[in-house]
């Protein structure tokens, strides 16, 4: 898994690549609960170079989710490929969280 | 049919993984499946790793087969304690962030990406086979 946060205009950007398996997550869990810890509160999540996630990368996700939250911050999540796209909807978080086209419509719309 | 036997340990997830994906690999006709056989082998052997043998060492098993064209059959056998994930209650994927559960969703994804599923608990061993069809 590839990841990488950084800060732009008032968001700050996790681009997370390869896969989100239960190998993985923990990784992706860790660095953003640092993240919060360190400030941050508004997340854009880009998925566009994620090819796989199962349900511990969602684990993950609702975890921060939840923290971030209760930080008063957001996390969304933009440019979902098909497979992690059919996986954010059959396990309800397509609902649950915003999910955007393209990190430019987050950026704009958010 | 394709077999292989590992220590039911999370570095034994990546060597499965592999062996599939190359079984299914073989076959040629079969990548459209290999995203669901992914998630569903992941989901399965995860389980089988943190729960089956509390506190003690064991293996688990995992068979490839295709039964037919474009089909695929994976089938995971352990030696711990009974659990039949069938009977787990699905999720509510209704609740807003704050009352969402952490967990449950795996085997909720495993009843959606296979076309058949089936457990049994037989010789002293849990077993389930997922049926995968394009």
């Amino acid at each position: 898994m590839d990841l990488n946060g950084f800060k732009q205009d008032r968001f700050f950007i996790v681009k997370v690549g390869g896969r989100m398996d239960a190998v993985t997550a923990p990784e992706f869990e860790k660095s953003c609960l640092e993240w919060i810890v360190q400030g941050e509160s508004t997340f854009i999540v880009d998925l566009k170079d994620l090819e796989y996630m199962s349900s511990a990368g969602l684990r993950s996700i609702l975890v921060v989710g939840k923290k971030v939250k209760s930080a008063g911050g957001a996390l969304s999540f933009c440019s979902l490929t098909p497979n992690v796209e059919h996986v954010f909807s059959i396990s309800g978080f397509g609902s649950m969280f915003k999910v955007l086209d393209s990190l430019e419509t987050a950026l704009h719309s958010l | 049919m394709a077999t292989l036997r590992l220590p039911a340990r999370l570095e034994s997830y990546e060597p499965f993984r592999s062996f599939v994906v190359a079984q299914m690999e073989r076959e040629g006709s079969l990548g459209e499946l290999i995203p669901k056989v992914d998630l569903v082998l992941e989901e399965v052997l995860i389980n089988v790793i943190n729960y089956a043998y509390p506190g003690g060492e064991g293996e688990i098993e995992v068979q490839c087969e295709t039964p037919g064209p474009r089909k695929f059959r994976v089938t995971v056998r352990d030696w711990g304690a009974p659990f039949n994930p069938l009977e787990q209650a699905d999720p509510d994927l209704t609740t807003d962030i704050d009352s969402r559960q952490v967990g449950g969703v795996g085997i909720y994804l495993v009843k959606h990406m296979t076309s058949r599923l089936s457990y049994e608990y037989t010789n002293g061993g849990n077993v389930l086979t997922a049926w995968f069809e394009e």
